[in-house]
């Protein structure tokens, strides 16, 4: 065994003065209209994580009336309304605030920025998310009761029932969803600009992080892809309060171009929300390897190929629907076309796992398991494309356990592995390793108890968003019933492990995991003013590896 | 480990995991319900060979990441680098080339096979397959079977022959009409002139379903048949399947249809052609009546439940009044 050698990431770290204090001070913070883009992420994170328990919780009323075949739980009418909202609440209140959030957090950290090109534009998103935020919640006490067509929102069912009546569940959830979107669009404005505009001198492309490269393409995506949601839901909007007949097949429109629009955003958004949690991964998986990210050149142009190729996929949601045969089939190739960026990356975590120095702490366990996960979701992804299984197994449980393995398995893991990671540059202490390792074990085991019989179960023809089923497919379904209660059950150790940590937990100092980045040269938790002096970077990113064979090369053609 | 016993291990590793994927593979098969029609059988090939692959990856690339999980763990507070290696531009290409084969070929073969299926129920080449075959061995035990090729707009003489009943039509192929709406299935017959609630169709015919909707979006979905079809208001698609198997199936409706949606299911009964043809005489003979809706049913008795509004948004239509119903 060699003897210790602490890395020295990028020159002296900086230390917190003992009069110093981290950014976050008292809790009315979070209340105001704040331009510092630490405060904006965490008011992001925290507000979309309350959210995130709010859909958990749907998701359990939805397990819960699934446990047995017949209805007895909820109406049928509220039961449409769980899974529209559940699903809603899971994507706009949580997985896309949160991720924004986060990248609020640490992109300027990252690229040794003192903030975002436009802090009052960053503020005023967040404010803009967190009214559609709370219309949203609150659609659920209209007398009509909220959203109730699926998030896709398909009309003619959208538009069927609520008609002028501004204040439906529809109504308000269209506005609540459209002014997410601009929010986002404002975030992508942001992060997009200070990527390109504030990155410290000797931060060239090819030496920023891959969570900065993964920021850079998603919320490229944002400003190429949204901009088509959101024209798709005014419309909607207007056939819905107004009459017109955009989508009104009996008037000369059509539905199904509705769900074209729809698709054009929804189907690139899903890579909005994983290429940050790849980016998490390849941060998180060299510094508990202490080997560099392999083949980092090509994870990071694999990265930006995901703006490119699934631009031009999203039909394959609508293989079922009235697709020409030529259509099915081009949608059928450009989609396996996404297999292969996403290939290199999961050979890339591999290589870099294959003979490494392994610790596996919480943050490294939710990594892995998040990659794993993954493998599964991309080789049912593969399945999906090809057309004539799609069509036996489009709109059943198959999918839902696909994307599940997508949103919750991989995404969510990432996001609780960044959690774990980054906890420090927040509060300045770690998060205990016992409990994570407990909320962890729950989690996997949750995870995979929930949504591995719904492939089962897709495959025998169990139809999704139907509230009561066939009696003989009850066995899979209390399987998958139970692992949510665990899965819900889940989060309690992270919470309490969270808010106890937050005040009594390990200090953790600069850098605790011994990791490279810029980030992890602040003091934890990150004062008010980050970089005193606008450092200067000189080395590749991810330094791993023997520092007596990688020594910076100032001829390097980074 | 010594340098030969670890290539040894790595091969006898590889081995299982290609035998492994292949027995699953071919237990996929068994994952999905029967295999009713033509049509199945192509998709259930497909998605046997699809497993066979993903299994491979699946079992390839977590099998490295276990064995480095247990071999690799460095002692706690052992912060030293591990090894230096960033790149190796041929392993890159490979595992970008190798996913680019594999995508390669599954849309080929997704390609043949869809084009077998031909779900547009355009003309009849979803007998290509599987009916070439029969076509042959029909023509070799019956030389007396007129007319040896089969040409879109007519069944196969093999699915005469299977049928063994000589009074199947062979002029025009079976078409059902099949109407959606809130919250029930209407098939018309428009040779006989009768509707129903229960889909009967002959086995071993080729049959086309004209798919209407009377307000939202449906989908036409028997688990059994394998193809699903949306079905959207104001169009009438057509698809062609051909089933194989006697029993009695489910349809159901497919795409979320509103409040009573998961009620939308409606019984397809696969028969030999004589009893399909005394169903159609027996119907015939039947006034038609309002049938039995469980959406409307319970509309019309609410349930109780713990939770939710007992007003649906969208109430279901009347019954629909046919010749038939179960």
């Amino acid at each position: 065994m060699t003897s210790i050698t602490p890395l020295e990431p990028l020159g002296p770290s900086r230390e917190l003065l003992p009069t110093e204090p981290g950014f976050f001070t008292h809790w009315q913070q979070l209340l105001t209209f704040n331009r510092d883009h630490k405060i904006v992420g965490l008011q992001y994170m925290l507000s979309s994580f309350v959210f995130f328990l709010i859909g958990g919780l749907l998701a359990m009323l939805i397990r819960a009336e699934l446990l047995t075949p017949e209805l007895n739980v909820v109406t049928r009418q509220f039961y449409n309304t769980l899974f529209t909202m559940h699903g809603s609440i899971m994507i706009f209140l949580w997985t896309i605030p949160f991720l924004v959030g986060m990248t609020n957090f640490l992109l300027p950290l990252m690229i040794g920025a003192r903030d975002v090109t436009f802090p009052t534009l960053n503020a005023l998103s967040f404010w803009v998310f967190f009214t559609g935020a709370i219309l949203m919640l609150v659609s659920f006490f209209t007398p009509s009761g909220a959203a109730d067509s699926g998030w896709w929102s398909y009309p003619p069912l959208s538009v069927q029932s609520g008609f002028g009546n501004l204040f439906s569940g529809e109504s308000i959830w269209l506005l609540s969803v459209l002014l997410g979107g601009i929010a986002s669009i404002m975030g992508a404005v942001n992060f997009v600009s200070t990527i390109v505009w504030m990155r410290a001198p000797g931060m060239t492309l090819f030496r920023m992080p891959i969570f900065v490269w993964a920021a850079l393409t998603a919320q490229t995506m944002q400003l190429i892809f949204l901009p088509v949601l959101t024209a798709d839901l005014i419309l909607l909007y207007f056939d819905l309060n107004f009459g017109t007949p955009f989508f009104n097949v009996a008037d000369g429109g059509d539905p199904v171009l509705y769900q074209h629009f729809f698709w054009f955003y929804s189907h690139p958004v899903v890579y909005v929300w994983i290429l940050p949690v790849f980016g998490v991964f390849s941060e998180i998986i060299p510094a508990f390897t202490r080997n560099p990210l392999f083949g980092y050149r090509t994870v990071a142009l694999a990265t930006a190929s995901f703006a490119v190729i699934t631009g031009f996929v999203w039909v394959h949601h609508m293989f079922a629907g009235d697709t020409p045969g030529w259509m099915r089939l081009l949608f059928m190739a450009t989609t396996g076309l996404v297999a292969i960026p996403s290939g290199i990356k999961i050979f890339a975590w591999t290589a870099t796992i294959w003979k490494s120095k392994l610790h596996l702490d919480t943050a490294m366990l939710f990594a892995v398991g998040g990659v794993v996960m993954f493998l599964l979701a991309g080789i049912t992804g593969v399945m999906l494309s090809a057309v004539p299984v799609d069509l036996h197994v489009n709109n059943t449980h198959f999918v839902v356990g696909h994307f599940h393995y997508v949103v919750n398995n991989t995404i969510v893991m990432g996001l609780y592995a960044a959690i774990y990671f980054w906890f420090p540059k927040v509060t300045g202490r770690l998060m205990a390793e016992g409990w994570g390792k407990v909320h962890f074990a729950f989690m996997f085991i949750g995870s995979t108890l929930t949504f591995f019989p719904m492939h089962i179960l897709g495959l025998q023809g169990m139809v999704r968003r139907i509230s009561s089923y066939q009696p003989d497919l009850q066995e899979w379904n209390v399987v998958s019933s139970l692992g949510a209660f665990l899965l819900g059950v889940s989060v309690l150790p992270f919470i309490v492990n969270a808010i106890v940590s937050w005040k009594h937990g390990v200090v953790a100092g600069n850098n605790p995991w011994q990791a490279t980045g810029l980030e992890w040269t602040l003091p934890s938790p990150v004062p008010k003013e980050t970089f005193e002096a606008t450092p200067t970077v000189l080395q590749p990113p991810y330094n791993y590896g023997d520092p007596n064979v990688v020594l910076f090369d100032p001829s390097d053609p980074y | 480990m010594k340098k030969s016993t670890e290539i040894v291990f790595y091969v006898v590793a590889t081995a299982l995991i290609i035998v492994l994927s292949f027995w699953l593979g071919h237990k996929a098969y068994d994952w999905m319900p029967v295999a009713a029609t033509v049509e199945a059988q192509k998709v259930d090939d497909l998605f046997s060979f699809l497993v066979w692959l993903g299994s491979i990856i699946f079992l390839g690339i977590t099998s490295v990441i276990c064995f480095s999980l247990l071999t690799c763990r460095a002692e706690r507070g052992d912060f030293t680098e591990g090894h230096s290696v960033r790149q190796n531009t041929k392993l890159e290409i490979i595992w970008t080339v190798i996913p680019m084969i594999l995508v390669a070929v599954i849309v080929t073969r997704s390609v043949v096979i869809y084009d077998m299926l031909d779900v547009e129920g355009l003309d009849l080449l979803i007998s290509e397959g599987k009916f070439t075959q029969l076509v042959k061995t029909a023509l070799a035990q019956t030389s007396s079977t007129p007319g040896g090729h089969h040409h879109p707009g007519q069944p196969s003489p093999a699915a005469v022959t299977l049928a063994q009943a000589p009074g199947a039509p062979d002029s025009t192929i079976n078409t059902i009409g099949v109407t959606a709406r809130q919250f029930s299935w209407n098939f018309a017959y428009p040779d006989a002139n009768i509707t129903s609630t229960e889909l009967h169709m002959p086995v071993n015919q080729p049959v086309r379903f004209s798919l209407t909707s009377e307000d939202v979006l449906h989908g036409f979905y028997v688990p059994e048949f394998r193809l699903k079809q949306e079905i959207i208001p104001q169009r009438t698609i057509d698809i062609v399947l051909t089933p194989i198997v006697e029993g009695n199936f489910t349809l159901h409706d497919s795409q979320l249809s509103g409040t009573y949606f998961a009620l939308m299911d409606a019984d397809v009964v696969v028969e030999s052609e004589e009893s399909y043809q005394q169903w159609l005489t027996q119907v015939a003979s039947l006034p038609p009546t309002p049938a039995p809706n469980p959406a409307f049913d319970e509309y019309s008795h609410p349930q109780p439940s713990l939770l939710g509004h007992v007003d649906p948004a969208i109430a279901p239509k009347a019954p629909p009044i046919v010749n038939y119903h179960s």
